[in-house]
């Protein structure tokens, strides 16, 4: 059955290369490593806490102009505050305003993290 | 058949814009055996064989076709759209984007690089603060003061620090990491931090307000060079500078440069233990960042899009370029975006040199419009407005938001790419090339906008970018005198 995740917590998403999806930025994007890097978001250790999630678990994200489910991970960040590397997954979260620069807000938009109990 | 092994020097690795040319390839039987000195970007980039697991010929409408058949329908294609885009060009050479830029002309299209979505705002705001800027070979031989802001360069570009910023040693930096100091600011604390002697952990949305306070206290902080050995002095002692910037109730040990001693980094050992932990930005922390920028020898800020993907992109950069205009009153100090993709900045520089301008440019008037926010690839793409794409060396499918992406699902796409993307597995028709850097010769432009060229290291059964532009301006050159025939008759 599809449970909704009771707790939910609004965090500031940051997007972003990293090592494993720059090798694979220009080609080989179909490959496993690829899509786990970019489907995996990093939390505070303690937003995980409240949030009820462990490492590896899934999680529902959603912006003012979309929604996906990720992965979560403890990482280094400061507490209210997630990172999605650059990818497909993380584009479903941005918006397609520009403010007449032709660049969307790709860092530092408000998202919500709902604990899931479904796999992504 | 003899299997030797062919050994290729300075090879030029075009994956970021560091554009490193002193990889050395092993090249077997037509394939890249072993990179060495490049970085696990370049080796990714360099070892990967092509269309790995994907298409191998061109494809229209996802059936195999011959090579001029594809280009047939590419043509057709673009010559019939009443509002066509150009986008991508940022992995390819200098040479190909020339060429794009013609076609786009020819076809009255707008014409956008990934500049737009990477370091767009950043141009933007060069063209309104100017932008006092250096080479790499320059930071590397003087810096002694190297700022990261917004910027990841152990992960986006991970021989900078290496190669030109932090520790290989300069003409007058000899000791390479040990004569200069690091300074990372950055919302989290990424691997680049770590290498810091001071790492500033700031909250998002606050750059362009720490900057605006930088700037302030530059005006307020004294100068107080360090000994001749370790700087150009001025001729003005401490108190006279102090009393120059206004500020005379700092005194020179307060300052502090003054008592690390000659020889050492701006900041010392000890005093980089202090800074272990991520400082927060209080008044006392941007003094002494501020003192320090003011005190160095030779500055050198890089920012990343840290800067320019945050809220007011264009404003933080323009607000950084001010205060490094307002340093070089004190001291020399030099700003140099971190550009990401291989030659982004050859786009940029293609672009300005051919139409004025560097980015989200329209042709559908038959002269050259400017317009961000207008003629950029995600506004055109979002508000649904393109009815043909042309996307060059780019993987739009990955990198522009949902809403254009569903536009590039709903219009005929023509891709030329060298690898399979989720862009390829949309488009109409895909044209495989060479790969520039690997089995294309050409030039690449640094992030410092140095020219470099690029070895073509295999043979490909594809032709280059640049063959398949130009054999599409033909076409569409021909197509476009039939048309104008008929009209006349």
């Amino acid at each position: 059955m599809n449970q909704e995740g009771a707790r939910s917590i609004e965090i500031v998403l940051l997007t972003g290369r990293t090592l494993t999806q720059g090798s694979f930025a220009g080609h080989g994007k179909e490959c496993v490593d690829y899509t786990r890097e970019v489907n995996t978001i990093l939390l505070n250790q303690e937003d995980m806490q409240s949030l009820g999630v462990a490492s590896g678990r899934p999680v529902k994200v959603r912006s003012l102009w979309g929604e996906a489910r990720y992965r979560c991970k403890k990482g280094d960040v400061p507490r209210g505050i997630g990172f999605l590397p650059y990818g497909p997954a993380a584009n479903e979260l941005v918006g397609s305003d520009t403010g007449a620069t032709g660049m969307p807000l790709y860092k530092g938009f408000v998202v919500v993290v709902g604990a899931q109990f479904v796999e992504p | 058949m003899l299997n030797l092994e062919r050994i290729i020097e300075n090879v030029t690795c075009t994956f970021c814009g560091c554009v490193c040319d002193d990889v050395r390839v092993m090249v077997c039987q037509n394939e890249v055996t072993r990179v060495e000195r490049a970085c696990a970007l370049g080796k990714a980039n360099l070892m990967r064989p092509r269309h790995e697991g994907g298409v191998t010929t061109p494809r229209v409408d996802g059936k195999d076709v011959p090579l001029e058949y594809a280009l047939d329908a590419a043509s057709s294609i673009l010559s019939r759209a009443k509002y066509p885009l150009i986008f991508g060009l940022s992995n390819t050479t200098v040479e190909a984007q020339k060429v794009a830029v013609r076609l786009a002309e020819l076809i009255g299209a707008s014409i956008d690089s990934t500049s737009s979505v990477c370091h767009g705002p950043g141009t933007l705001a060069k063209q309104f603060a100017g932008e006092p800027t250096s080479t790499l070979g320059e930071v590397m031989n003087r810096a002694d003061l190297v700022i990261f802001w917004g910027s990841n360069p152990a992960e986006s570009h991970p021989r900078h620090m290496s190669r030109y910023s932090v520790t290989r040693p300069g003409l007058y930096a000899p000791h390479g990491r040990k004569d200069r100091t690091v300074v990372v600011i950055d919302v989290r604390k990424t691997p680049s931090a770590r290498a810091a002697d001071l790492f500033l952990q700031i909250k998002p949305w606050s750059d362009y307000r720490i900057l605006t306070d930088l700037l302030r206290f530059i005006k307020l902080t004294p100068v107080h060079r360090l000994s001749p050995r370790n700087g150009p002095n001025l001729g003005i002692s401490a108190k006279e500078s102090g009393n120059i910037c206004g500020n005379t109730n700092v005194s020179p040990d307060q300052v502090g440069p003054s008592r690390w001693g000659s020889g050492d980094a701006l900041v010392s050992t000890e005093r980089a233990k202090e800074f272990d932990e991520a400082q927060k930005p209080t008044p006392d922390t941007l003094r002494h960042l501020a003192c320090l920028m003011k005190n160095c020898r030779y500055g050198a800020l890089f920012y990343g899009v840290g800067l320019t993907m945050s809220r007011g992109g264009s404003m933080n950069v323009a607000t950084a370029l001010r205060l490094v205009r307002e340093l070089n009153n004190f001291t020399r100090f030099v700003i140099i975006p971190m550009r990401g993709h291989g030659n982004v900045a050859g786009i940029d520089n293609v672009l300005a040199w051919r139409t004025g301008y560097p980015f989200a440019v329209n042709f559908s008037r038959g002269f050259p419009r400017f317009g961000p926010g207008e003629f950029s690839a995600v506004d055109l793409l979002c508000r649904g407005e393109p009815d043909a794409v042309l996307v060059v060396a780019a993987d739009p499918a990955s990198s522009l938001p949902a809403p254009a992406v569903e536009h590039l699902k709903k219009v005929p796409t023509v891709v030329i790419d060298p690898y399979v993307s989720p862009t390829t597995e949309l488009a109409r028709v895909v044209l495989p090339c060479a790969k520039a850097g690997i089995s294309a010769a050409g030039t690449y432009y640094r992030m410092d906008n140095v020219p470099v060229p690029v070895k073509r290291l295999v043979k490909s059964v594809y032709p280059s970018d640049e063959e398949i532009l130009e054999s599409m301006v033909t076409r569409v050159e021909s197509m476009v005198m039939r048309c104008r025939k008929v009209d006349v008759k």
